[in-house]
């Protein structure tokens, strides 16, 4: 898969972090993903949005390595995720939708274990992480909150200051103040603009606050991918096509404070009516 | 390295608490164990071994068991699968603690067992582990515990896998165990085992590899997890099959044209016609050596139709022919009897598999069969009967049934002699028996005690005994002097400065024939000698053959000669220089001379016997059946044609 102008574009300035080209995946007969193309560039934020059993975590995975896709092309961080896995999961910081560490391990455990893996793990940069996220350092996952893990899942992942991050729903099932801690987290990871981010998520909320980019995944496919502003603006028509035909969508303002409602309302008629 | 340690630390981390429970209970259990056995079974040297095993066993169906299945019961298997270190750190992590944890386990259970034998029970301090205790059963717990850790990657809970790496194992070993059930005569041998059991240890490793790199990545669908599972298996296992099934075919293969087939038994059948050959493929010329280095195949049984060359195979492959009637016989046999195999001394009669009748070369019928336990009494009976019967002065023949001896006249019956039953008689002594401390005169009906004979016994008529009495070791001269059971007098007849290699007695005269190895240094046979040795007078007569032939028997050692009737002369030489020859020779007793009959130039080894006035049928070159001509002839080949 790999060939000279897959590395000449990787190496270039510019070049996308991370590119798909009609990645299918089916388990069994059913149809997960069916063709994606996306492109996200470096230094982006993009959010990967859908409803629940779109494929989101699936693509996360196929982007990991972790699974192989059926068909197509993936490369992520420049690399190929099965031929290069090593060398891509090393580029790469993941944080899975749930804490999924050993029981027995503390956060001080959880880094001991990582830290031989990844060759750019940064001690340092990992403990004011921890200090910064207020994570406990005794605690054993057994006993942490689901909140104090993702937050221990989210510094491990951005120790070895990975090139991209990809994010699988880290913010589902957290209470709103847990939930606040870790965006803010992700947040401040974000202000340097150097890294590429892949969130998959059906948080509306997050989007509108940390995406720069929204790729919206309906059926199997990437049926909107764009600027928030560009999705919400076709989304809208979308929605108000689906709704209310006759009126003209062009007229109505872009507002960003109501972008989670707007992108709600996308979501939906994008699931609807489809690619 | 780092890496590898982080994973470990991981493993470790993972059990130390079962580890580390084990750890402290076995002690108390053990030595709670030793005080309460009894004491010969506390003091047992072997104990500490085998509780080494058992640690070694609780080691495997704790932790071998648990290691894959614990990670997908918690769900941790999505964690290691994404980290950079793949499945392929984790599988070498989880390999390396479980056999540390194996061996560990094994040594902690046998220092234990040992120290509380030792202290409590008096017993030996870390007894040595023999190593027939250790093999097989070693090899035997680690390819079990490399399996469990192998299946163990297919499932999805660890209490399945001890069920489920017996019956995998089981099923995959069907194959070959149905081979050698199938071949009843195809040993197993001690190193083949070893061999197998190493190759399963090894196997179930790279299959608990492939299984859980390959079976367990890609988010472990059920069709890619089946393949590399079952596909794994099946790879590892097929050299044990193809070697089963080259085992077979090896055991099985027999072509007598082959130039390694061999004749290592023959007998003769009554009339001459038909000849029972034990052969076998030699490997050492072809290099079809197997790696455990044994230059034989299996033992044939044949029946061959020396007027036509037909020949068909008696029995199973591995059968032998046992005559009624000594092997390499001078004497044609009535009956042959077929054996399972090979036997050191007369088989049981269970063990007996069929018969054949020397004339005719068919299986005897059931009618044959009672008439030969009829004559014989017992088959064993019948075999002392043919190959450890004594000539006793009156003309009968008798031999031993168990304790028993039985006489048997020409044409008349069999008639037991009144024998003090003091020992089970084991050989052919004079006119006698002997047994482990006594012998027995059949023609006084007495004993006597053993420690009065020395050394072999050897008989003559006129009721006398000879003794051969041997001097010094390695190279040894030899004495004969006679015996006079009668009065207990010894008069020394003659010595030769060699061993002795074979004595005939011509008859009717009683006149013998001994042969000798004159032996050099560093224990090398330099030259043979025939001499005529009369027991009347103790005169000892060299005999020699005319020309050539002279100077060959001079050169080469007689290795073995047969009298076959009361003239003939059979004697096969062997030289240092590979020179092999045979000779068949006519003996004129009362002149003493030794008369040429007919060279075979090859080496020959087997008398089978003289159906003609003629010639003889022998062996030749370990290969071949010949009839050799007295008249100097060239030999005719009757098997293989």
């Amino acid at each position: 898969m790999m060939n000279e102008t897959s590395d000449n574009l990787s190496s270039a300035c510019g070049a996308p972090a991370f590119t798909a080209r009609g990645v299918c995946k089916r388990f069994g007969k059913k149809r997960v993903l069916e063709g994606i193309d996306l492109d996200v560039a470096p230094g982006q934020v993009t959010a990967l949005l859908g409803v629940n059993g779109a494929g989101k975590s699936t693509f996360m995975r196929l982007a990991l390595g972790v699974l192989a896709a059926d068909r197509g092309e993936l490369w992520v961080a420049g690399f190929d995720p099965l031929k290069q896995s090593r060398r891509l999961r090393q580029a790469v910081g993941y944080v899975p939708d749930k804490p999924d560490a050993y029981e027995w391990m503390n956060v001080r455990d959880l880094f001991r274990f990582l830290s031989s893996q990844y060759p750019t793990w940064d001690r340092a940069y990992a403990d004011s992480l921890v200090a910064s996220l207020d994570i406990p350092t005794r605690t054993t996952f057994n006993s942490m909150s689901r909140g104090e893990g993702m937050k221990a899942m989210l510094a491990a992942a951005l120790a070895p200051r990975p090139r991209l991050l990809l994010l699988d729903e880290p913010f589902a099932g957290l209470d709103p103040l847990v939930r606040e801690e870790v965006l803010r987290g992700v947040i401040g990871e974000l202000r340097d603009g150097e890294r590429t981010v892949l969130v998959a998520t059906h948080d509306l909320d997050v989007v509108a606050r940390i995406a720069d980019r929204v790729a919206i995944l309906a059926e199997g496919r990437i049926a909107r991918h764009g600027t928030l502003a560009e999705v919400l603006v076709t989304a809208h028509g979308d929605f108000t096509a689906g709704r209310n035909a006759h009126e003209d969508p062009s007229s109505k303002e872009t507002d960003f404070g109501e972008a989670p409602a707007k992108l709600h309302d996308a979501l939906a008629a994008v699931s609807r009516i489809g690619s | 390295m780092i890496l590898l340690s982080t994973w470990i630390w991981k493993e470790w981390r993972d059990h130390r608490g079962g580890i580390v429970a084990f750890a402290l209970m076995a002690p108390a259990l053990i030595a709670l164990a030793i005080a309460t056995i009894p004491g010969e079974w506390a003091r047992n040297g072997l104990v500490p071994t085998y509780a080494g095993f058992a640690g070694f066993a609780i080691a495997a169906l704790s932790f071998g068991a648990d290691l894959v299945p614990g990670e997908l019961r918690r769900g941790r298997l999505g964690f290691l699968a994404r980290l950079p270190g793949d499945l392929w750190s984790a599988f070498v992590a989880k390999l390396v603690f479980f056999a540390v944890t194996l061996f560990s386990f094994a040594v902690w259970t046998y220092l234990c067992t040992s120290l509380a034998s030792a202290l409590f029970r008096d017993g030996p301090w870390f007894p040595e582990i023999p190593d027939k205790d250790l093999h097989p059963n070693g090899w035997i717990l680690l390819a079990a515990a490399s399996w469990m850790f192998a299946v163990s990657c297919w499932l999805p809970r660890g209490t399945l896998a001890f069920p489920a790496m017996v019956l995998s194992v089981a099923a995959f070993c069907a194959p070959v165990v149905g081979a050698f059930v199938m071949n009843r005569g195809m040993p197993l041998h001690a190193v083949e085992l070893e061999w197998m059991l190493g190759w399963l240890a090894l196997a179930g490793v790279l299959v608990a590899a492939c299984s859980f790199i390959g079976g367990l990545r890609h988010g472990a669908p059920v069709r890619r997890r089946l393949l590399w599972c079952v596909g794994s298996a099946v790879l590892a296992f097929a050299p044990v099959w193809g070697w089963a099934g080259l085992r077979v075919a090896w055991f099985r293969h027999l072509d007598p044209g082959e130039r390694t087939f061999r004749i290592s038994a023959c007998a003769l059948g009554s009339g001459g016609r038909f000849a029972f050959v034990n052969g076998f493929h030699e490997c050492r010329e072809t290099h079809q050596q197997n790696v455990f280095g044994q230059p034989f195949s299996t033992s044939h049984a044949l029946v061959i139709d020396l007027e036509t060359g037909a020949w068909r195979r008696a029995g199973d492959p591995g059968n032998v022919f046992l005559a009624c009637g000594q092997q390499f016989n001078s004497t044609p046999s009535p009956y042959v009897l077929l054996s399972e195999r090979h036997h050191s001394r007369v088989p049981a009669e269970k063990e007996w598999k069929d018969g054949y009748t020397g004339a005719t070369g068919r299986p005897l019928t059931g009618d044959d069969w009672k008439r030969v336990l009829q004559e014989y009494g017992a088959l064993d009976a019948a075999v002392n009967r043919e190959t450890g019967f004594i000539v006793l002065p009156d003309g009968r023949r008798a031999w031993t049934a168990g304790v028993r001896i039985l006489a048997e006249r020409a044409g008349a019956g069999v008639e037991e002699l009144p024998c003090e039953v003091r020992d089970v008689w084991t050989e052919s002594l004079g006119h006698g028996f002997g047994g482990a401390r006594v012998c027995y005169d059949c023609t006084r009906e007495r004993s006597f005690e053993r420690r009065r004979i020395p050394n072999r016994v050897k008989w003559i008529r006129a009721g006398r005994w000879i003794l051969e009495r041997w001097n010094g070791s390695g190279v040894v001269t030899i004495d004969f002097a006679l015996l006079d059971p009668d009065t207990g007098e010894v008069t020394p007849l003659c010595g030769f400065d060699a061993a002795t290699q074979r004595i005939a007695t011509l008859e009717p005269d009683g006149r013998l024939v001994v042969s000798t190895d004159h032996v050099e240094k560093a224990g090398k046979l330099r030259w043979a000698t025939l001499s005529l040795l009369d027991p009347e007078t103790g005169e000892s007569t060299p005999l020699s053959l005319p020309g050539e032939l002279d100077r060959r028997i001079s050169s080469v050692a007689a290795r073995g000669f047969v009298a076959c009737g009361d003239r003939m002369l059979y004697i096969t030489g062997n030289g240092d220089d590979g020179f092999c020859a045979t000779w068949l020779g006519l003996l004129d007793a009362n002149s003493g001379r030794l008369r040429c009959a007919g060279p075979i130039h090859a080496e020959s080894r087997g008398l089978l016997g003289c159906p003609e006035q003629d010639s003889v049928v022998v062996i030749e070159e370990d290969r071949r059946i010949v009839r050799a001509w007295f008249d100097g002839r060239p030999t005719e080949t009757l098997f293989p044609r």
